[in-house]
């Protein structure tokens, strides 16, 4: 557990972790307590006589409503407030998905890669054929399987776009847990635990897991700023959430496009939402997978 | 090594085939679909009847495979269901277009990426380094689609310095050679047309390379640092070799190689952008084809073609990275 | 050294790219080719099909084929009037099934064959023996029209309106039908039935469409060599760079077109359009985003609003919950409506709200139809005596999809979404993809309760809007009960004496307002086509169907 501390204090000194802590704590924060801080309820119309599309006329910020309105007049500011809980929601979820389907299938790789004394197991070719695939789904960027997979549902939803992002995902986090794996694997006390006979799982679970936790986590973080963005993405493109009344920042940046001209707001605010926040997460997320490496100092 | 690239290729074969009988049967299983494209608002039973008749999807699904197989196999892609074209002429069009992108954006994020990491490592710790550290992350964290909208909306709108979309000129009467604008250009002796197809490219190449660039810059600057951290430079800092020698001899040829092999997972990458690029810009290649074909129109012919080109353009792309490896480090054996 | 030579190559490039840089800057005002008359630009949205008008219905395709085409009987330009085209004058008999045309004299096709009466009959021969699946199945226009082939490829098709066509003398070509149809003569202004050169249309193998895949292939007339009398030439089809070329036409029997060229290039990305209007690259787009309008036109463009010839409507499926079957639910759902807010709020300035199903530029509209103005206090009083308090509908709107009567799909479902719940319906939004599952999910498998479906007129004739709607039972509407709507509709579209036509007509409307209401109008909102401050001549139409031979470019 020093080794946490270790890595806590590394991160509490670089200063761009700190920011980035402080992003994320920000956001996190906002999203929790959404109800609270919104002066508004960000589905009601509340501005709606006053939207003339034909006239160009979106209304502004005023007295009440510091941003202004969006195209049916619903309050700009509640809706980016609660956006965050929306966006955390799909880059979480996406990210978690990812994250647990992964992991047990770099475990289930390691384990079948690892039989005792570091020769390969019975069921090595388990190994060999899970690490196939994803490095096939390695290749393949992020957000290209995303968009074909996406594409290849017959309509779009929110969960169509949490599902394609999670699959990105899952060989990312697969193939840092078999590395992490595979390393305690052959580490002097796992061999002889091996070799007393504990089982497998045992092993997995009490020595591999736990050392894992810090990359995974590091790495977690990193996902998640790519899922807010590739989230974002396949708003743009059509492929996402269909439902206009949704306030989430990747729906509010596609649909703000729209009126660019006459209020860049409604596409600047969760433009910059999301550029924040993602940066936030990478900035921690960097620091982290530094903090851990020992290399890197 | 022969007999790898010979294996690997092989390999393809029987992937691809897989692929188009997956995404045939996925595809036709699909509700909407040409007949209700074609028929749109005014759609009637005996309209629908005719085109389900002439369509032949009154057939059972088994026949239409058969056909689809039959034309496959004599490397019949089929037609586009939005413009009529053979999709092998589409993607024979577009496909240029997206090279000539991806290797703009490519060529930029590596003139630049690279010095900067470099230089970025060397001064490492100071103002120089911080920023390239932070601009890199701003880089990666700003949506590509929306750098693209903003830069077309400065850079062509209020100012009018760059063409909003398009490789060419409307009305430039040119012939395409190679589909390379700027090549042809120069091919048909006409270097006017190179240029404005040079001009053309500028901002969809910066605003696709940002990323690429980034990511390099932070990998040259990682790798830098670690081989400035190896032993072996110690040593010959010790034996007294001139700074530069050191510099120009071991630290690039030792940190080049995770660059190298990123370089080849980055052009993946910057397919995935260049899909959101070639939107915002009216580009014409494979992006603007995959975003087309997706929203509205469903053109499954020209959608099934680009995910097989995709994946046997991911195999090559993964060959040639390892095949590099390889050259590069004898240490590595190819699978 | 590899690191040195990477060093001066990456010098090389810097040198190279800022080179570019500048001569392009420079290049971008020595590009332009200057022309006697200049050259058009249009921005469309979408590849037309092909050039051949039969096998064509799209907006895309027939910007082209207006260009390139004449008809019969074309519009007057800016109304929905009927005026000479190719035909000086014509009259029909007492009967309405024989239709005489005088044509013009003097008139050559692009490829220098003569136009006369045998040319016309050749063209409605051909299309009425017109065989094989795939060449009937493109034929859309022709379907809806004439019914029927000489040898129909499907049961379902009827029988056909066309007899026979006969050329008395080289400027008089008599066309026979089968029986009377409302729909003509109004129906010979559509760009599908222009008149293609005969030569042409044997020499290049004209007939011949067959079926790839899920797609169709067509032939070197309608890809290549499409030859009509119009103002324009066809130029070619560059599909690297999507553009469509048209030459001046200098023997143009007509107004001769004052541009030399007319370039249509295809960009697909609405706010990429209006950023090359802006930015000078193309002259005009079409159908701009009633957001756009304003300040477009505050920027100095030309904002030509087309009169409106269309309708957007509500649908209401009467199968999908048994209280619908009821008028006064159908009713309550037309008063919860607010419609002037809506056409307001989204709709490009002149959006009118709908009274009935058709605009009122047409004869047969009726102005003393009940109307449905907001009134959520009565939509609940109607509910409540119904007994249908507690209706819970899916209301099935397109995504991915900008219609001229429908700019934005999502945002009127979210209006008419936040109405209805005002006064206790119960409202799930199903959007679908337009090409993905809308239409199949309404008009195959009826699986809605409530939709948005409108329409844009095609020419001059009621049936064209009422009866298309109304005129027979469909899933759409769940309506097979309403066999009195489709009797008296089809006695209207079938009246030959033109004052009885007219009453016929207004009394479906007043009726359809009064005692069936399958559906609410919404409003009828005027689509817009934007040009440069350089362009002017440029007539709107309601028809969507402009010429370009008027349109003149100033320096």
């Amino acid at each position: 557990m020093s080794r946490w501390r270790a890595a806590l204090r590394r991160l509490s000194g670089n200063p761009s972790a700190v920011v980035g802590a402080v992003i994320v704590g920000g956001f996190l924060l906002v999203a929790l307590f959404a109800g609270v801080l919104a002066p508004h309820s960000p589905y009601r119309e509340y501005l709606i006589s006053e939207v003339r599309l034909g006239e160009s006329q979106i209304p502004g910020p005023r007295s009440g409503f510091p941003l202004g309105a969006d195209e049916r007049g619903r309050d700009l500011l509640s809706r980016l407030i609660y956006g965050s809980r929306q966006t955390l929601f799909v880059g979480v979820v996406a990210t978690l998905i990812g994250l647990v389907a992964g992991v047990a299938l770099g475990a289930v790789a390691a384990g079948g890669r690892s039989g005792s004394a570091g020769r390969a197991g019975p069921r090595g070719w388990v190994d060999v054929v899970v690490m196939r695939i994803v490095d096939v789904a390695l290749s393949l960027p992020g957000l290209l399987l995303a968009i074909s997979l996406a594409a290849l549902v017959g309509h779009a939803s929110q969960w169509t776009v949490i599902g394609a992002v999670a699959a990105t995902n899952v060989p990312v986090f697969a193939r840092l847990l078999r590395g992490c794996a595979l390393a305690q694997l052959e580490r002097e006390h796992v061999l002889a635990a091996r070799a007393l006979g504990v089982k497998q799982r045992w092993i997995v679970l009490r020595h591999v897991l736990p050392h894992a936790l810090s990359p995974v986590l590091a790495q977690a973080t990193l996902t998640l700023a790519t899922a807010i963005l590739d989230a974002a993405a396949l708003s743009f493109l059509g492929l996402g959430d269909p439902d206009p009344a949704r306030a989430e920042w990747g729906l509010m940046l596609g649909d703000g496009q729209r009126f660019f001209e006459i209020r860049p707001e409604l596409a600047y605010y969760p433009a910059l939402a999301i550029i924040v926040v993602a940066l936030g997460f990478m900035l921690l997320g960097e620091a982290m997978r530094e903090a851990i490496d020992p290399r890197n100092r | 090594m022969i007999r790898v690239i010979v294996r690997r290729l092989l390999q393809l074969v029987p992937t691809l085939f897989g692929l188009s009988v997956l995404l045939f049967f996925w595809l036709h299983s699909l509700p909407g679909g040409p007949v209700e494209a074609m028929l749109g608002e005014r759609a009637t039973p005996a309209k629908r009847a005719l085109l389900t008749r002439a369509l032949g999807y009154d057939q059972p699904i088994w026949v239409q495979y058969g056909k689809f197989v039959q034309r496959l196999v004599t490397g019949d892609l089929g037609v586009s269901t939005r413009t009529g074209d053979r999709v092998v002429d589409v993607l024979g069009r577009a496909f240029p277009a997206t090279v000539e992108l991806t290797a703009f954006a490519m060529g930029f994020a590596v003139v630049l990426g690279i010095p900067l990491g470099y230089l970025a490592a060397r001064h490492r710790g100071r103002l120089l380094d911080q920023l390239v550290g932070v601009g890199t992350l701003v880089g990666v964290a700003v949506p590509v689609f929306f750098l693209g909208y903003l830069l077309k909306d400065t850079l062509t709108q209020r100012l009018h310095w760059f063409p909003p979309s398009g490789r060419l000129s409307t009305g430039l009467d040119t012939i395409h050679a190679t589909g390379f604008f700027v090549l042809d250009g120069l091919l048909n002796a006409d270097p006017g047309a190179s240029v404005d197809a040079l001009w053309h490219l500028i901002l969809p190449g910066l605003t696709l390379g940002v990323i690429p660039l980034a990511v390099l810059t932070r990998i040259t600057r990682a790798s830098v640092l670690d081989v400035l951290n190896e032993e072996y430079i110690r040593t010959a800092e010790a034996k007294g070799l001139r700074n530069s020698t050191i510099r120009r001899r071991h630290i690039l040829r030792n940190a080049l190689l995770p660059v190298v092999t990123s370089t080849g997972l980055l052009t993946g990458s910057l397919l995935a952008g260049a899909v959101l690029t070639e939107k915002v810009y009216n580009w014409g290649g494979l992006g603007s084809l995959i975003s087309d074909s997706i929203t509205g129109s469903r053109d499954y012919p020209v959608l099934q073609a680009i995910i097989m080109l995709a994946a046997l353009v991911f195999v090559v792309i993964n060959l040639v990275v390892d095949l590099c490896y390889a050259v590069i480090d004898p240490r590595v054996r190819l699978p | 050294m590899r690191v040195q030579r990477g060093r001066s190559a990456a010098r090389v490039a810097v040198v190279v790219m800022a080179v570019g840089l500048l001569a392009g800057a420079a290049g971008c005002t020595t590009n332009k080719k200057a022309d006697a008359g200049g050259t058009f630009v249009i921005a469309g949205a979408g590849d037309p099909k092909n050039f051949d008008p039969i096998f064509n219905d799209d907006g895309e395709s027939f910007r082209v084929i207006q260009q390139l085409y004449d008809t019969l009987i074309q519009n007057k330009p800016g109304t929905a009037d009927v005026e000479p085209g190719l035909a000086q004058s014509w009259e029909r008999d007492i009967t309405g099934k024989v239709w005489t045309f005088h044509l013009r004299t003097a008139v050559k096709f692009a490829d220098g064959t003569p136009f006369n009466a045998a040319a016309v009959c050749a063209n409605f021969d051909r299309w009425y023996q017109m065989k094989g699946a795939a060449a009937q199945g493109n034929m859309s226009y022709y379907s809806d029209l004439f019914e029927g082939f000489a040898h129909n490829e499907v049961e379902d098709l009827g029988d056909p309106l066309y007899s026979r066509c006969a050329a008395t003398d080289d400027a008089t070509a008599v066309l026979t039908l089968n029986r009377y149809k409302g729909a003509f003569p109004a129906a010979f202004t559509l760009a599908s039935f222009s008149i293609s050169s005969p030569t042409a249309l044997a020499r290049y193998d004209a007939n011949k469409v067959t079926q790839v895949g899920d797609a169709f292939e067509f032939n070197d007339y309608a890809n290549l060599h499409p030859t009509g009398t119009g103002a324009f030439t066809f130029g070619g089809w560059d599909k690297s760079t999507d553009e469509i070329t048209l030459l001046r036409n200098p023997d143009f029997w007509g107004v001769k077109a004052k541009v030399e060229k007319v370039v249509v290039k295809v960009i697909t990305d609405e706010t990429t359009r209006k950023q090359e209007l802006r930015a000078g690259t193309v002259d005009a787009i079409d159908f701009p985003a009633p957001a756009d309008r304003k300040s477009l036109a505050d920027a100095g463009f030309h904002v030509l609003a087309r009169p409106a010839f269309n309708v957007l409507y509500l649908g209401i499926n009467q199968k999908a919950d048994p209280k619908l079957a009821d008028l006064r639910v159908r009713q309550a759902i037309a008063y919860a409506i607010n419609r002037q807010q809506l056409a307001s709020t989204l709709g490009p300035a002149g959006t009118q709200v709908a009274k009935e199903f058709m605009p009122n530029t047409l004869s047969g509209y009726a102005d003393d139809v009940v109307e449905y103005s907001y009134d959520p206090a009565k939509a609940r009083d109607l509910l409540a005596r119904a007994g249908a308090q507690n209706l819970a509908l899916d209301f099935y709107y397109p995504s991915g999809i900008s219609r001229p009567y429908m700019p934005s799909p999502a945002d009127i479902f979210q209006a008419i979404a936040k109405d209805l719940e005002a006064v206790g319906i119960h409202v799930t939004g199903v959007p679908r993809p337009w090409n993905g599952g809308y239409q199949s999910d309404i008009m195959r498998l009826g699986k809605h309760g409530l939709h948005l479906y409108g329409w844009t007129g095609d020419y001059n004739d009621p049936g064209n809007f009422v009866g298309t709607f109304f005129g027979r039972p469909k899933l759409d509407f769940g309506d097979e009960a309403m066999t009195d709507m489709f009797t008296q509709i089809a006695a209207a579209s079938s009246e030959v004496d033109d004052a009885k036509k007219k009453a016929l007509w207004q009394q479906v409307n007043r009726d359809v307002m009064a005692k069936y209401l399958p559906a609410v109008p919404i409003w009828h909102s005027p689509p817009a086509i934007v040009t440069s401050k350089k362009i002017s001549g440029l007539v709107p139409c309601p028809g969507t169907d402009e010429r370009f031979n008027t349109v003149e470019k100033h320096a």
